[in-house]
This record gives C-alpha cells, sequence and structure tokens, in this order.
C-alpha cells in the first residue's frame, strides 16, 4: 500500500515511520507541508493508496489539504487518515466535511493506528480485486444499462455540501460518541421503487438522478449541520445536529417540493418521479461503539419501513414506456 | 499487513525516543526565549503562539513515546493557547506557571532520557 504521510513534526514522520514499517507498511512518502505534499501528489505517475495527514500545519491546514486532494479526480475515494491533536468537535466536523474517511487523536496508540491502516489496507485490497475482475465495469460507458451491483454499491457524492461517504459517516459517528453525541440524531431517506424507476435506465442517468436526491436532501437540511451518506439504492443515511426541533413531514415535503423543481427527466425527456420518504430521527446520545454506527442501519429501516404508510405515485419505467409506446 | 515484530518496534521506538529527546532540548531553549518575550505586549501574542505551536507538537508524541505527565503538561498549555484568541493584559499568571513548569518538566526529561 503507497502511503503519503504530511505533519510538520519530524517527531511524528519518524515515529510514523516506524510504528508502518514494523507493520509492514514500508511504500511510505514523507513530508513536512501541504505544498510539499500537493506537488509530491501532482508528481507521482502511480496514485498513493492512502494519506495520513496532520491537521495543524503552518500555511495550508491538513483540512484545506484534504479538499484540494477531494478535487483531484484520482483521489475522489482515496482513504484519508487525520492524524492529529485536535480532538475539538469542530475540528472533527471540518475534517470530515472536506473528505476525511477516518481520524486519529495524537497522542495514539500504536495498535489503534495499526487497526485503522488493517481496515484501510482491506478497503483498497477490495477495491483493486473489483476492478480486477471486472475490468470492463471500470470502463463502463455512462450510457451503459444499471446493474444491480450499480445499485448496490454507495456513491460518494463528495460535491455536494454535506455529503461523505459511508464508512466516513461511520467513522465520524464513532469519533464524536467518544466527545459528546448530545442533540444528534440519525434518520434515513429511502426513495420507494429504485430498482423499478431505474429498470433498464442507464448508469448516467441513474447517477444523476442520485446525485440530484442527495442534492435536494442537501438543500433542505441546510443550514442546520448535517452530514448524509449514499448507503446504495435509493437510500440515504443522514445525521443532523441540533435536531430537537425536526419534522420529518416537514422535511419530506421540502425534499419533494425541491425535487420537483429540479425538474428530473430521463435522457429520452420522460419525467422521472422519485418520491423520497423520510423515517423517523433517532437520538443518539447515550449510544457508543457499534451502538452508534448500527443506529444508522436502524434509521434506514425506519425510513423503509415508512414508505409502506405513504402512497406511492407508480411513474412508468422505462420499460414499460418502451411497451406502451410500442418500440 | 504482515505480523508485527514486536523487537523492531521496541528499537525502532527507542530511536525516536532519543530523537525526541534532543529535538526536546531545541524546543526547551526556544521556550525559555519566548517566554522572556511575554511581559512586552508587543510580542506576547505571537510569542504565544509559537509556545501552543511547540506544546501542540510536545503533546502530540511524548505520551506515546514514554513520557506522558510531559504529554499531559503540554496538552493543558496547548488548550489553554488555542482557545483563547487575544492577549490584552498579558498572559493568565496561572498559564505562565504551566509554561514554568513544563521548561523544568523538560529538563528533567532530558536528563532522564540521557542517563537511561
Amino acid at each position: 500500500m503507497k502511503i503519503l504521510a504530511v505533519d510538520d513534526d519530524p517527531i511524528i514522520l519518524e515515529l510514523l515511520a516506524e510504528v508502518l514499517s514494523v507493520a509492514g507498511y514500508t511504500n511510505l512518502t514523507l513530508c513536512a507541508s501541504s505544498v510539499e505534499a500537493l506537488d509530491i501528489v501532482a508528481k507521482s505517475d502511480v496514485p498513493f493508496d492512502c494519506l495520513l495527514l496532520d491537521i495543524q500545519m503552518p500555511g495550508m491546514d491538513g483540512v484545506q489539504l484534504t479538499s484540494a486532494v477531494r478535487k483531484m479526480p484520482e483521489y475522489a475515494t482515496t482513504p484519508i487518515l487525520m492524524i492529529t491533536a485536535m480532538s475539538e468537535r469542530t475540528y472533527i466536523d471540518s475534517a470530515f466535511a472536506a473528505g476525511a474517511s477516518d481520524y486519529i487523536t495524537k497522542p495514539f496508540e500504536i495498535s489503534e493506528v495499526h487497526a485503522r491502516l488493517r481496515v484501510i489496507e482491506d478497503l483498497v485490497k477490495e477495491r483493486r480485486r473489483k476492478d480486477d475482475r471486472n475490468p470492463v465495469e471500470v470502463k463502463r460507458d455512462a450510457s451503459s444499462t444499471v446493474t444491480q451491483a450499480d445499485l448496490e454499491a454507495r456513491m460518494a457524492l463528495s460535491d455536494i455540501d454535506g455529503c461523505i461517504e459511508y464508512l466516513a459517516l461511520e467513522n465520524y459517528l464513532l469519533q464524536v460518541s467518544k466527545i459528546s453525541l448530545f442533540g444528534m440524531r440519525a434518520f434515513g431517506v429511502v426513495v420507494p421503487d429504485v430498482h423499478r424507476i431505474f429498470q433498464s435506465s442507464s448508469l448516467f442517468e441513474y447517477k444523476s438522478a442520485i446525485t440530484d436526491i442527495a442534492e435536494a436532501i442537501s438543500d433542505c437540511l441546510k443550514p442546520r449541520d448535517f452530514f448524509v451518506s449514499h448507503a446504495g439504492a435509493g437510500d440515504f443515511a443522514c445525521v443532523i445536529n441540533g435536531g430537537e426541533t425536526f419534522d420529518v413531514a416537514t422535511l419530506e415535503n421540502n425534499i419533494a417540493n425541491k425535487l420537483r423543481e429540479m425538474d428530473l427527466h430521463f435522457c429520452d425527456g420522460r419525467p422521472m418521479t422519485v418520491t423520497p420518504v423520510v423515517g423517523e430521527a433517532r437520538a443518539l446520545q447515550l449510544k457508543s461503539g457499534r451502538g452508534v454506527v448500527n443506529s444508522l442501519t436502524r434509521a434506514l429501516a425506519d425510513a423503509e419501513a415508512a414508505t409502506k404508510n405513504r402512497p406511492v405515485r407508480k411513474a412508468a419505467s422505462s420499460w414499460q414506456m418502451k411497451n406502451i409506446l410500442g418500440f | 499487513m504482515k505480523p508485527l515484530n514486536a523487537e523492531g518496534l521496541s528499537s525502532g521506538l527507542a530511536r525516536v525516543r532519543l530523537r525526541f529527546i534532543d529535538e526536546l532540548q531545541v524546543r526547551r531553549s526556544r521556550l525559555i526565549e519566548l517566554r522572556s518575550q511575554l511581559d512586552d505586549q508587543s510580542q506576547c501574542s505571537e510569542a504565544m503562539k509559537e509556545i501552543g505551536h511547540i506544546n501542540h507538537k510536545i503533546a502530540g508524541t511524548a505520551e506515546t513515546l514514554g513520557f506522558p505527565s510531559l504529554g499531559a503538561s503540554a496538552a493543558a498549555i496547548d488548550n489553554i493557547i488555542d482557545k483563547t484568541k487575544a492577549w490584552p493584559t498579558g498572559p493568565d499568571p496561572a498559564l505562565l506557571n504551566q509554561i514554568d513548569s513544563i521548561i523544568s518538566e523538560m529538563n528533567l526529561t532530558q536528563e532522564k532520557g540521557d542517563c537511561a
């Protein structure tokens, strides 16, 4: 695994080099500033598999570096692990909002660093295996028909305010649960009938729709502090801070209105009718460890259950439309 | 990931610990210099910022390298400085005591490290 570690403290860099090398991570590049890191990343022929970043550095800090790196297409989903002494909530929030995948506070336990890197290595290997298994999949044209695997895959959606990867959302909650989850709530947003709606649609149409729905959710949650993650198909896990006055019905209406304003269409001009359902918002306080992570799956299950109580306006699928129109 | 090489880790950490102690000498000298600037209102803010930065770095590694008490003292100073936006009337006497105390603690750590 090719790793880049960035920290302005030479002692930390030496410590990381020792800690990583005994665990077998020897393909390690060290640098002392964000500017140097950007230069190294830009000149690297083979992208790094993982970045380890400090937050507090002179000039461009680690959060700004994360944002800059995430804008590079080859680093859109690269695991970025913040290793920082900044343990306050505001730093954790801004790091994950910028695109951090995980967060370790200094002084760190060596075993903790090894454990997090093992998770990252598994993720990197899994992504490589997927690419090797389906070389065609990687080069697939956006116009190709959406597959079951496409529907199950979680999208990163990093260009949308508050949208972070699902695994990053889990890691965020694990980190924040060490401080306080007071006032935080989790809920799911589910688009019923996604498999039917996008049956025979192109990958481009499906991804565009998911991006638009995420954007609608994000717009409707502003100006609250929130994170949204795509959980596959039409499912979104959401976490808000200060959700005491949060009203599910209002949010659901607002999202529906926003999507109507967006006027979604398939590429052939047919209107795309998606009506997301918002599940009950559950308080996260008093949860810890895996309990807080499991809250996300429970929130999605609640939203899924809520779809049974909503009238679903059925739009004709592309397959049905082709039959109706006779081609 | 290959199985952990405990012996390798131990000797690697020992190397970094020595580097930390060498660096501690430099950091301590700089802290003494900065501490003397705190009485000058025109230099206080910048000096305090650098004191915070030095303590931030010590706090980040000291405990992992086997100096938990030094790490905790540095983290306490770093936290206070990080939360304080300005020093219109100079630093609080309690904070000055903490800075004096960590300068002594760094000296002790260094002496112990040199003997080890």
